[in-house]
């Protein structure tokens, strides 16, 4: 839209042509029109030079613009390998909270119900005294990733590992509520008694004859949790009256048990069988503490027929849309023979 | 006059004795902008002795180039006229295209007192 721009020279051009047409273009007029042409000529010059370092202008904002996003874009691979890295040390979900920016990174706690869970593998230390440093390195390396990842699957905040000592908590930073956090809490211990079972045979074979046993203690209680420590060095942890009873009810615990409080108990009896086990005096606490063993899953038959149980001892799963006629003859003929077993392990 | 600056066109202040214009100028209609600044200089000069003018711009078009040369040659006519016309053409220190154009518009003013200023 520049046509108002050049008026005066569109005019001088029109009065010209007017003029040759009727072949009356005196000198003076002849004139007008050279100094009209020279001042254009010294102006179209000008604007190419200006259009020139314009582009010549644009141009390098362009390169620097390119650089500038390469230069972003080498940064951000480097902090997103850094932020890889750093997750390794951190519980996904303290991870999430801190990258998502819902959690702030400074010193301070909450008040919060939380399910704690500690274990440990029994006579550890007794056991690694007799391996290679390389095979005690890839063992306890072995047990720990097994163990985070059932942890992880659970939706555990993994706290710490304190040797071959675990301690992992439900309720914070995500809450499924107290019930279901004590709920997943004693699923995930019992399937890490599993899993150590399964994971002895792999340590077996790189040379750890002596399998490894787990005792595991759990408490459900309003604990601490948050950031301790200094601004240059925090800890996310939970720590409180609450927390050492869980670790105490771990100490306490039998090989391959896993023991609980009696809150622990009473939020998740609908979903596992107890037997009642010797009481515990804790520091802190006045009286002494009541505990339980979970021997396992409570029976249930779904609708669609099948059948699970699951108890130090015994893990049963029938699916008989999925068992051929042959399994079905064989358990059938087992079962007299399971009877009797039992019969003759009660009379002894 | 007062023209508040937009995100394309700079702001403008005319009295009878100066006229500023500050900021970024690429209009989308370059007549509409540039014809009411001309023809009231040109009034306000025709009835003053001395007039100021300071422009201090951060990028302009070709369009508005092809206005600054003519609004330079309404400076330069009054001041070959007699009349005592100063102006400062302002440039931030680590503007080279501003400071550059400074320089152009500077080769086409004999009679007027033209100043480049770094900022």
């Amino acid at each position: 839209m520049s046509g108002g721009l050049f008026k005066q020279e569109e005019a001088l051009l029109n009065d010209a042509k007017e003029k040759a047409t009727s072949n009356s273009l005196d000198a003076e007029q002849y004139q007008r029109l050279l100094k009209g042409y020279e001042k254009l000529l010294k102006q179209t010059r000008r604007l190419v030079k200006m259009s020139d370092r314009t582009e010549a202008e644009l141009s390098r904002m362009s390169k620097e613009q390119v650089e500038l996003n390469q230069t972003l874009g080498d940064q951000n691979n480097k902090l997103e390998t850094l932020s890889v890295k750093l997750s390794k040390y951190l519980s996904p979900q303290v991870y999430e909270s801190i990258f998502s920016g819902k959690a702030e990174v400074r010193v301070g706690a909450n008040r919060k119900f939380l399910t704690v869970f500690f274990s440990d593998i029994v006579s550890f230390t007794e056991i690694t005294d007799q391996l290679e440093p390389e095979i005690l390195t890839r063992s306890l390396n072995a047990y720990l990733n097994e163990m985070a990842i059932v942890a992880i699957s659970h939706g555990a905040t993994i706290d710490k590992y304190i040797g071959d000592a675990i301690m992992a908590f439900f309720g914070d930073p995500e809450t499924l509520g107290p019930q279901h956090d004590a709920i997943k809490s004693v699923t995930m211990a019992l399937s890490m008694q599993e899993k150590v079972k399964l994971l002895n045979h792999e340590l077996n074979k790189i040379g750890v004859t002596r399998p490894f046993n787990i005792r595991c203690g759990i408490n459900s209680g309003i604990c601490t949790v948050g950031n301790f420590g200094s601004e240059n060095r925090l800890d996310y942890t939970a720590i409180g009256n609450q927390v050492n009873l869980a670790s105490r009810l771990e100490s306490a615990a039998g090989v391959g048990e896993v023991l609980i409080s009696e809150e622990t108990m009473l939020l998740t009896q609908e979903h596992f069988d107890f037997v009642p086990n010797q009481e515990i005096s804790v520091k802190g606490f006045t009286r002494p503490i009541k505990t339980y063993t979970v021997t396992g899953h409570k029976t249930k038959k779904d609708p669609s027929g099948n059948l699970s149980f699951h108890s130090k001892g015994l893990d049963l799963e029938i699916d008989p849309m999925v068992l051929s006629e042959d399994s079905k003859k064989i358990i059938m003929e087992l079962i007299p023979q399971l009877q009797n077993i039992l019969q003759q392990s009660t009379k002894n | 006059m007062h023209l508040e600056s937009t995100n394309r066109t700079p702001e403008v202040s005319i009295s009878d004795s100066a006229l500023e214009l500050k900021g970024e100028c690429y209009p989308e209609d370059i007549t509409a902008f540039s014809e009411p600044i001309l023809e009231l200089l040109a009034e306000k000069l025709e009835v003053c002795e001395s007039y100021s003018v300071g422009l201090e711009l951060r990028y302009f078009n070709s369009s508005s180039a092809k206005f600054f040369f003519d609004f330079f040659e309404v400076l330069e006519d009054a001041a070959a006229d007699g009349k005592s016309i100063s102006i400062e053409w302002r440039y931030r220190s680590t503007d080279n295209s501003m400071k550059e154009a400074g320089e152009d518009f500077e080769e086409d003013m004999e009679e007027a007192n033209y100043q480049l200023v770094e900022i």
